[in-house]
C-alpha cells in the first residue's frame, strides 16, 4: 500500500520478513528479465536392408538438446514509511521513515542463469513381412542411451537399455506381442544395474472374423479384446542419488581435549561420522502389470468405446527403514528394496462424431478410476488399530473426529480475581492433553481408545479420502462446427479426494503471525462466541495465537471434499474454406479466441481445490487466461 | 557375400554394444570424498575425528536451559523452583505419554556407543609412513585412545542405565544385516558388566590428573572412570534397583527373565560401593583432587562452574 502522497507504507517497525506489504512487493521493486532458449536437434539415418532379406531395415538417430535460461535483474529498493498521524494545521501525513532504501536503480545483473544439455543415441533393426498373405511378422531390436546433464549438478544422469520385441498377427484376426526391456540406471552398484523387464500381449479382433454378420457391423462395427501382462521398472531414488555408496558426517563435533585460560583448546576437528551403510545389493523397483481391454466401435465409428480394467502390483519399493531399534545406533535408516503397493481399477474414454448436412458433432469423454492399497511397508505396530497404514491407501488423512463443539455445560465455571472466568473440564469427560486451552467453543474430539485422554493415539486414519491422489479422473468435452466456424468446450474433473483446510502452524487461521501480520477471512465471522452460541458455526472460537488452542489439530471439522469440476477451456474460431484460401494464396488460415480455467464448481470456496491439501491456500492461484490468436499456413 | 555383410554388421553392432556399455554408467566413479571406514581408519586426522566423536554426548550439568537436550541438565529447570521459557514449551506443564515424550537419551547415546564400537573395532596406529616428521598415532597413542573410547562407552551405558535401568549391553557395532534383536540386560547384568569395562578401562587411561595440562583438561583419565565405578555402585546399592519399587519389581523380558534383583541381594551390593567409594577418595586425596570448600556455599557454587 501506498500513502496519499506516494510514499511506500510500512508497519511501525519491521520485525522480520512476514511485515510484508503486497502493493510495494509487485509495484516497487524493479524487474526481472527471463530469455529462455531451446535447442532441438535430431539426425536420423533409415538404412533399407533389404539385400539382405526383404523387410529388413536399420535406423539410427542421434538427438542433442540444449535448454539454457539466463536471469537478468534491475532492482532498486525505496524507503518505507509509517504515519502516526496528522500535521493539524496543514493536513499533511506525519511520516516517521522505518526503512532507508536506496531509491536508485541498481545497475543490471545477473541473477542466475542455466542450462540442461541431453543427448540421446540410438540404433535399431526392424524387419516386418507378410507370409502367403495371412503371417504378418515383426521384430525389432533396439539400443538406445541417454545422457542428461544439468548445469547444476556435476554428474550427468545416464541411462542405457536395450528393447527388443515380436510381433506375430494371423490374418488380421489374431495378434500376440512379446517385448522386453533390458535397462541398466547409473543410481544402483555395478551388478544391480540392469533390470530385465518382459511383457506379452495378445489381442483377438472378433468383427474380422469371417462368421462375424454383416448385419451386426451396421451396429457394432468394429470389435476387439486385448490383455496383456508384463513388468516394468523404476529407479528414481528422490533426490538422493547413489545410495548404494557408503555417506559420512565430516561436520560433527569438535572435542577440545584442552581447557584454557579463556576457551576450549586443543580441538580434534569437526568429528566424522557415519551415515548410510554400503548397501550394493539396491536395484531396480518392480512393477508388474495386468491389463484387460476392450474397443468397440459402433455405427460406422459413430461411436468408439474404450474400456481397460488393469490391475499393478509394485514391489520392492525404494524406502528407508523404519523399524530399526535405537540400540543399533544408526545414524541415518538405511534404504531397502521394501514394500508392496497394489493399484487397480478402471480405465474408459468414449468418442462420439455425428454429421449432419453442415454441421459437425463431435464429443468425447474420458474416466479412471484407480484405487490403490499399501500390502507392505515398514511400519512398526501401531499402539492402535485404526493407525495402521499397511492395508489403507496411500497418502489417506490421519485425523481427529471433531464430535462438537464444547458447551458451557461441560465446564465448571469459577470467576477469577480479575473478573474473568476459569474453567475447568467436569471429571468424567476425556482430557486433551494437546497443548491449549479449551473453554466452551472449542472443539472437543472423539477419546477413540476411551482412556479418557485425547492424545496423537485418538487420531484415525482413512477418514475421507486420500489427499493429492484423486481416486477418480474425468474430462468431457464438446464441439460444434458448421462451415469453418466451431465452437468446443471442455470439462475435468475429480473426485475422491479430501481437503484438510490446515493444521498446525498456518496462516489459514486469522492472525496466526500476531493481529498485524495475518489474514481474517470473511469465512470466520461464521464462528462460536459467546453471543452466538451455536454448534453449526464454520469456525469454533477464535484464540489469541492458534499454538494456545486445540482447535489446530487436523480434524474433521476442517476436513472437505475435495472433489471439482473444471470447466477447463471454451474456444471459438473460424477456419477459412478452402475455396477463399486459394484466392489469397494461402495453405491454411485460422482466427480464434480462448479462454482457459473459466469456472470451478467445488466445495472448498476459500482456494482453487487444485491446490489441493493444507497451506496451498496461500501458494500463487491458477489464473484465468483469454488468448485471441490467428493461425497462418504458408 | 551375404555372409560377410552379416558379420559386418555383428560386428559393428557388437562392438559398439561393448565400449558403450563398459563404463558409461560408472557415473558414480567420479564421486570422491570418503567413501568407506578404510579412508577413515588409515588417516591420521580422520581417525582423530572419528575419535572426538565419541565424545559428542559428553554430560553437561552446568547447561541448565537446555530444556530437550537429555545429556545436560533439562531437570533443574523441570522443577518446581526453576521457571524456563524452554520448559514450558516443552513438557514442564503437559502430559507426557507412550508417543510424547522429552528428554530421551536413547538413539542418542546408542549412536554414540557405535561411534566408540567402530573405533574399537577398526582403529589402529599410524606410524611408519612420511618420514619422522610426519603425522602419525603411535602404539602408546592409540592404546589411550582405545582406552577412553572403551571408557566413553561404558559411561553412556552408565547414562542409559540411570535413565532406564535395565537396557541392552551393544559392546559391537551392527549393520542392518547382522542387527540381531537385542532382548534387554538385567539390572545385575548391566551393573556387573559396566564394573568390569570400568576396571579394564582405567588400566590404559592416562594414569595421572590433566589438572596442570591445560591441552588435555577436557580428556577423561583414570580418576573418572573410577569415579563413575563408584557411582555405578552406589545406584546399584539403592532400594530403587532393588526391589523396593513395585513396578520395576514385577517388570520382565518377553521370554520371562526378570530385570530388577530382589530385596535379599543388596548388601553385597552397598559393599561394593563403599569399597569403591573409599577407594576413589584415597586415590584423590593422595594429591589429586579436592573439594571446593571454603565455607561459602555460594561462593563455591560460583567457583565450581568458572
Amino acid at each position: 500500500m501506498v500513502y496519499s502522497d506516494g510514499s511506500v507504507s510500512t508497519y511501525e517497525k519491521e520485525t522480520d520478513s512476514n511485515n510484508r506489504n503486497p502493493y510495494y512487493m509487485l509495484y516497487q521493486q524493479g524487474y526481472r528479465r527471463e530469455y529462455d532458449t531451446k535447442v532441438q536437434s535430431k539426425l536420423t539415418l533409415n538404412q533399407d536392408l533389404k539385400f539382405i532379406t526383404p523387410g529388413l531395415s536399420a535406423k539410427a538417430a542421434v538427438s542433442f538438446d540444449l535448454v539454457s535460461s539466463l536471469n537478468k535483474l534491475r532492482n532498486y529498493s525505496p524507503s518505507k514509511y509509517h504515519a502516526t498521524g496528522r500535521n493539524p494545521e496543514t493536513g499533511e501525513l506525519i511520516l516517521s521513515q522505518v526503512v532507508a532504501g536506496s531509491p536508485d536503480v541498481k545497475e543490471i545483473a545477473y541473477s542466475g542463469s542455466n542450462y540442461n544439455r541431453n543427448i540421446y543415441i540410438e540404433g535399431s533393426l526392424q524387419y516386418n513381412n507378410v507370409f502367403a498373405g495371412k503371417h504378418d511378422v515383426g521384430a525389432m531390436l533396439l539400443y538406445n542411451m541417454k545422457d542428461r546433464q544439468l548445469s547444476t549438478v556435476a554428474l550427468p544422469y545416464r541411462k542405457q537399455g536395450l528393447v527388443g520385441r515380436l510381433t506375430y498377427g494371423y490374418d488380421n484376426r489374431y495378434f500376440v506381442e512379446a517385448n522386453f526391456g533390458y535397462t541398466g540406471s547409473e543410481t544402483f552398484a555395478k551388478k544391480y544395474r540392469f533390470g530385465f523387464f518382459p511383457a506379452v500381449g495378445a489381442s483377438y479382433i472378433v468383427s474380422n472374423e469371417s462368421w462375424y454378420p454383416e448385419g451386426l457391423k451396421n451396429i457394432l462395427s468394429s470389435a476387439k479384446i486385448r490383455a496383456s501382462f508384463g513388468r516394468t521398472g523404476n529407479d528414481d531414488t528422490g533426490t538422493s542419488r547413489f545410495l548404494y555408496r557408503a555417506t559420512f558426517n565430516e561436520s560433527g563435533h569438535t572435542f577440545n581435549q584442552g581447557i584454557g585460560s579463556n576457551s576450549a583448546t586443543n580441538g580434534l576437528g569437526a568429528g566424522i561420522y557415519d551415515l548410510q551403510f554400503e548397501n550394493n545389493t539396491l536395484g531396480w523397483e518392480i512393477e508388474d502389470k495386468i491389463n484387460a481391454g476392450l474397443d468397440l466401435a459402433f455405427f460406422n465409428k459413430g461411436i468408439q468405446l474404450q474400456v481397460d480394467y488393469f490391475n499393478n502390483l509394485r514391489s520392492s519399493i525404494l524406502l528407508q527403514r523404519n523399524t530399526v531399534p535405537g540400540y543399533a545406533g544408526f545414524h541415518e535408516n538405511p534404504w531397502q528394496n521394501y514394500g508392496k503397493v497394489r493399484n487397480q481399477g478402471i480405465d474408459a474414454s468414449i468418442d462420439l462424431s455425428h454429421r449432419f448436412g453442415d454441421w459437425k458433432l463431435s464429443g468425447r469423454g474420458t474416466f479412471t478410476f484407480a484405487r490403490n492399497k499399501v500390502l507392505e511397508i515398514d511400519e512398526l505396530t501401531p499402539t492402535e488399530e485404526y493407525q495402521r497404514v499397511t492395508g489403507t491407501r496411500i497418502n489417506e488423512h490421519l485425523v481427529y473426529i471433531a464430535e462438537r463443539l464444547y458447551n458451557e455445560d461441560d465446564f465448571i465455571r469459577s470467576e477469577n480475581s480479575n473478573g474473568t472466568y476459569h474453567y475447568e473440564l467436569r471429571p468424567g469427560l476425556p482430557v486433551p492433553a494437546l497443548g491449549g486451552i479449551i473453554g466452551p467453543g472449542d472443539i472437543k474430539y472423539v477419546d477413540m481408545n476411551n482412556d479418557g485422554i485425547i492424545d496423537t493415539n485418538d487420531k484415525v486414519r482413512g477418514i475421507g479420502h486420500p489427499y493429492k491422489t484423486p481416486e477418480i479422473n474425468y474430462g468431457f468435452g464438446i464441439n460444434v462446427e458448421w462451415k469453418g466456424i466451431y465452437a468446443s468446450m471442455f470439462f475435468s474433473g475429480v473426485a475422491n479426494t479430501s481437503v484438510l483446510l490446515a493444521s498446525g502452524n498456518n496462516t489459514f487461521w486469522p492472525f496466526n503471525w500476531g493481529t498485524e501480520k495475518g489474514n481474517y477471512r470473511t469465512a470466520f465471522l461464521d464462528r462460536w462466541t459467546d453471543d452466538n452460541q451455536k454448534q453449526d458455526v464454520f469456525s469454533p472460537r477464535l484464540h489469541v495465537g492458534y499454538g494456545n488452542s486445540i482447535n489446530d489439530e487436523p480434524s474433521t471439522w476442517w476436513l472437505r471434499d475435495g472433489s471439482f469440476l473444471r470447466l477447463k477451456n471454451i474456444e471459438v474460431g473460424y477456419v477459412l474454406q478452402e475455396k477463399a484460401l486459394k484466392k489469397i494464396k494461402l495453405n491454411g488460415l485460422r482466427i480464434y479466441l480462448l479462454g482457459e480455467n473459466l469456472a470451478v464448481f467445488d466445495k472448498i470456496k476459500f482456494w482453487d481445490p487444485e491446490q489441493g491439501n493444507r497451506n496451498k491456500g496461500v501458494s500463487y492461484p491458477m489464473s484465468h487466461s483469454f488468448s485471441l490468436g490467428v493461425e497462418v499456413n504458408f | 557375400m551375404k555372409n560377410n555383410i552379416y558379420k559386418r554388421i555383428l560386428c559393428v553392432a557388437l562392438s559398439a554394444l561393448s565400449l558403450l556399455s563398459c563404463d558409461y554408467l560408472d557415473v558414480s566413479d567420479e564421486l570422491g570424498g570418503i567413501s568407506s571406514f578404510e579412508n577413515i581408519f588409515n588417516n591420521v586426522d580422520r581417525t582423530k575425528k572419528w575419535y572426538g566423536q565419541i565424545f559428542a554426548e559428553r554430560p553437561d550439568y552446568s547447561d541448565l536451559w537446555a530444556a530437550t537436550s537429555p545429556m545436560r541438565n533439562a531437570w533443574s529447570g523441570y522443577a518446581d523452583e526453576i521457571f524456563t521459557r524452554e520448559h514450558r514449551k516443552y513438557g514442564k506443564y503437559s502430559n507426557w505419554n507412550s508417543s510424547l515424550g522429552y528428554n530421551h537419551r536413547w538413539s542418542r547415546l546408542y549412536a554414540s556407543i557405535r561411534q566408540a564400537n567402530i573405533f574399537l573395532e577398526m582403529a589402529h596406529p599410524l606410524v611408519g609412513e612420511g618420514g619422522s616428521d610426519a603425522l602419525k598415532i603411535t602404539e602408546e597413542e592409540m592404546r589411550i585412545f582405545k582406552a577412553n573410547a572403551r571408557f566413553m562407552r561404558a559411561v553412556y551405558h552408565y547414562y542409559l542405565f540411570e535413565m532406564y535401568g535395565p537396557i541392552p549391553i551393544v559392546d559391537k557395532s551392527y549393520t542392518l544385516d547382522n542387527l540381531p534383536d537385542l532382548e534387554r540386560n538385567s539390572v545385575d547384568e548391566v551393573v556387573t558388566w559396566l564394573d568390569k569395562e570400568f576396571e579394564a578401562c582405567m588400566q590404559d587411561m592416562y594414569q595421572e590428573s590433566y589438572y596442570d595440562n591445560d591441552q588435555m583438561r577436557g580428556v577423561p583419565t583414570k580418576g573418572a572412570a573410577m569415579a563413575y565405578r563408584a557411582k555405578l555402585w552406589v545406584y546399584a546399592a539403592s532400594p530403587l534397583f532393588n526391589g523396593s519399587w513395585e513396578y520395576a519389581a514385577g517388570l520382565t523380558n518377553k521370554d520371562g527373565k526378570k530385570l530388577f534383583p530382589d530385596a535379599s541381594e543388596k548388601s553385597e551390593k552397598l559393599d561394593n560401593a563403599v569399597k569403591y567409594l573409599k577407594e576413589f577418595i584415597d586415590y584423590a586425596e593422595a594429591g589429586r583432587y579436592s573439594l571446593v570448600n571454603t565455607g561459602n556455599p555460594e561462593e563455591d557454587l560460583y567457583n565450581l562452574f568458572q
